[in-house]
């Protein structure tokens, strides 16, 4: 049986592994993103690419951030509030769904499977916000 | 919005300060008070500003300009109105903790409760946490006051009332929390431990003045 407690310690560590790999989780989703679909360089560039890489640092300061205050809706309400910003400067807000999907597939390769789990839930909490607000992927 | 406040808006979008002032000192003229000019007039306003600058038809150097103009004209408007009194008590510090820059909210809370007789610290935006522990541990304030505007730095606020709750104080300060991401989810201030949350800073000071200042003024 989980308790509250376990619970707790699970996120806590895996708040510590997102802050410990930060950089290297926002390069390697960067760079999938990327390698997916050449058409973003195109269209953003190489100052895209770095403006990406930011991004994806700031999603994983705002799992930490659920994490650390264990609430799933901290993640969500950022993920309304970022869904708008990037809607109104053009941002095909698909790629979004996907960066979160390939961090959450990182975490999964990377960490072991309660941590994974415990940052799975707060993406998927992200996710299920563009899931209603944005057409499926294709 | 009133119309004060819409004309306000407009004057903080062209970045004009003259006009700015202009607005406010008329307010002021016409027997408008001071809370009101902060809440009716400059908060709405810069709401606006906020979410202008979500929908990408405001830049940051526009927003950044308008927030300037508005430390201005309260720094103005609150000089206009304020009688010094004798009261120094009780004792408010404000701060917003580590990488925070939304101040305005605090700085209206600071300015009314100076109104009500309260002496506030009022520090700004980004104060390192061991630096403002070591200010509560040096006056040991009746209460602190933190903002929060984004999850990341309610976590911090969350490590700056730990702090302050570890920090061995004579009496500990009733702690006071508000910001965007307090509206959103007001039960997150019990959560971190704080041990109030307002709407705004005239909530804010009715719970303050409830929860402390009669209490401190008792005889």
């Amino acid at each position: 049986m989980t308790t509250t407690a376990d619970v707790d310690m699970i996120r806590a560590s895996a708040s510590q592994l997102l802050t410990r790999n930060c950089d290297a989780l926002a390069g390697a989703v960067t760079a999938a993103l990327y390698a997916a679909s050449p058409a973003l360089l195109e269209r953003h560039g190489e100052r895209g690419r770095e403006k990406c890489l930011q991004d994806m640092r700031h999603n994983i300061e705002y799992v930490v951030a659920a994490l650390d205050l264990g609430d799933g809706a901290v993640f969500s309400r950022y993920v309304e509030w970022l869904e708008t910003l990037l809607r109104v400067r053009h941002v095909d807000t698909r790629d979004m769904a996907r960066s979160l999907t390939l961090l959450q597939e990182e975490c999964a390769g990377r960490f072991a499977r309660p941590e994974a789990d415990a940052i799975g839930a707060m993406l998927q909490a992200g996710l299920h916000v563009l899931t209603t607000r944005t057409p499926p992927l294709t | 919005m009133t119309s004060t406040s819409s004309e306000f808006l407009a004057v903080l979008r062209r970045g004009d300060r003259r006009a700015a002032f202009r607005v406010i000192d008329e307010a002021l003229d016409a027997g408008t008070e001071l809370r009101e000019i902060y809440l009716g007039v400059v908060q709405p306003a810069m709401r606006e500003i906020g979410r202008l600058w979500q929908e990408n038809e405001l830049t940051v150097a526009e927003e950044h300009l308008a927030t300037a103009i508005v430390q201005l004209v309260m720094g103005r408007a609150f000089e206009r109105v304020f009688v010094w009194r004798d009261s120094r008590t009780p004792v408010l510090i404000a701060a917003c903790a580590d990488e925070e820059r939304h101040q305005i909210g605090l700085r209206m809370l600071c300015d009314l409760l100076e109104m009500e007789g309260w002496d506030t610290m009022y520090l700004g935006a980004s104060v390192p946490i061991e630096s403002l522990v070591d200010l509560v541990r040096k006056h040991e304030p009746d209460a602190v006051a933190m903002s929060a505007t984004i999850a990341p730095h309610v976590v911090r606020v969350r490590n700056a009332i730990a702090a302050i709750r570890a920090a061995d104080l004579p009496k500990q300060p009733v702690v006071a929390v508000g910001g965007r991401a307090f509206l959103s989810d007001p039960s997150l201030a019990t959560r971190i431990g704080a041990d109030l949350t307002a709407a705004d800073a005239s909530d804010a000071v009715r719970l303050l003045e409830e929860q402390v200042g009669r209490r401190v003024r008792a005889p």
